[in-house]
């Protein structure tokens, strides 16, 4: 869904205890590190990692969060709750619509 | 080396091997977006490459993966966690670095780290309630929650709420 238990704790921290929105991204950066480390020891054992893609995500992506991270010390709270709160919409709707059609195609 | 073998053999992915430079430059955009918007909100990198490569892999078989046996949407979702991995770090040091309130934050931190516990426990159990309930309606309440909370953030910060 794109959002997961990281976006979920991202709202709880600036809606329930009013963290600023750039310190609660900071923080779930952190607890991601530790809960995906955790979990990809079991992914290395039980599934197939394809490593090119691996690779090439891992480098592009690297650099693509420098530009970003750069980008969000710039910008203001504001700026990025908004722009936290825009991708939260657009992946829950279409997580919602994605799950219809799926539902139609089995009904089919 | 890996180059050279992209250009001799193609790009060799998930079982697709492909000459074509658009799927290579298809690759290293999505990761480039991947980077971007995990860098700059903090999360949701990871959606980006799960649904990359969930695009190759229907576009060879032409079908949806969720509906298929085989379990192959667990590799892709563990390559996509091997892969936002070094993109978390990268983010998580340049926040480090570029925070105003690092000391803070960093006692912030500690603060919430007694909600790994409860939050492993609750990923526990959805999982296992995903085989008990119907998955489709979970998700859908799901989703509608998420939609909500973005508006809620939306309206907060416009002082609505």
């Amino acid at each position: 869904m794109g959002v997961g238990g990281g976006g979920l704790l991202v709202v709880y921290l600036t809606l329930a205890r009013d963290i600023a929105q750039y310190d609660a991204q900071r923080i779930n950066l952190i607890f991601f590190i530790a809960a995906s480390a955790a979990s990809l020891i079991i992914h290395f054992l039980r599934r197939k990692i394809n490593f090119l893609a691996f690779l090439i995500f891992a480098v592009m992506g690297s650099v693509g969060a420098i530009a970003g991270s750069l980008i969000a010390a710039r910008v203001s709270g504001g700026a990025l709750r908004y722009l936290f709160g825009a991708f939260l919409i657009i992946c829950g709707l279409i997580s919602f619509f994605k799950g219809s059609k799926r539902a139609a195609a089995h009904e089919k | 080396m890996l180059m050279k073998e992209v250009r001799t053999h193609g790009v060799r992915f998930l079982g697709v091997t492909s000459d074509s430079k658009k799927q290579l430059f298809f690759l290293c955009a999505a990761g480039l977006v991947a980077g971007l918007i995990n860098g700059l909100i903090g999360t949701g990198g990871g959606i980006i490459i799960v649904y990359a490569l969930s695009y190759f892999k229907r576009k060879r078989r032409g079908a949806d993966l969720d509906t298929e046996p085989g379990g192959d949407i667990r590799d892709i979702l563990a390559t996509a966690i091997a892969s936002i991995l070094p993109i978390t770090a990268v983010s998580a040091l340049l926040y480090s670095l570029t925070s105003s309130s690092a000391t803070s934050t960093a006692s912030s931190t500690i603060k919430y780290a007694i909600y790994i516990v409860p939050a492993a426990c609750g990923g526990i159990c959805g999982a296992a309630l995903l085989d008990v309930f119907n998955s489709s309606v979970i998700k859908k309440i799901f989703s509608a929650l998420v939609v909500w909370a973005g508006v809620s953030m939306i309206l907060k910060e416009a002082g609505v709420m």
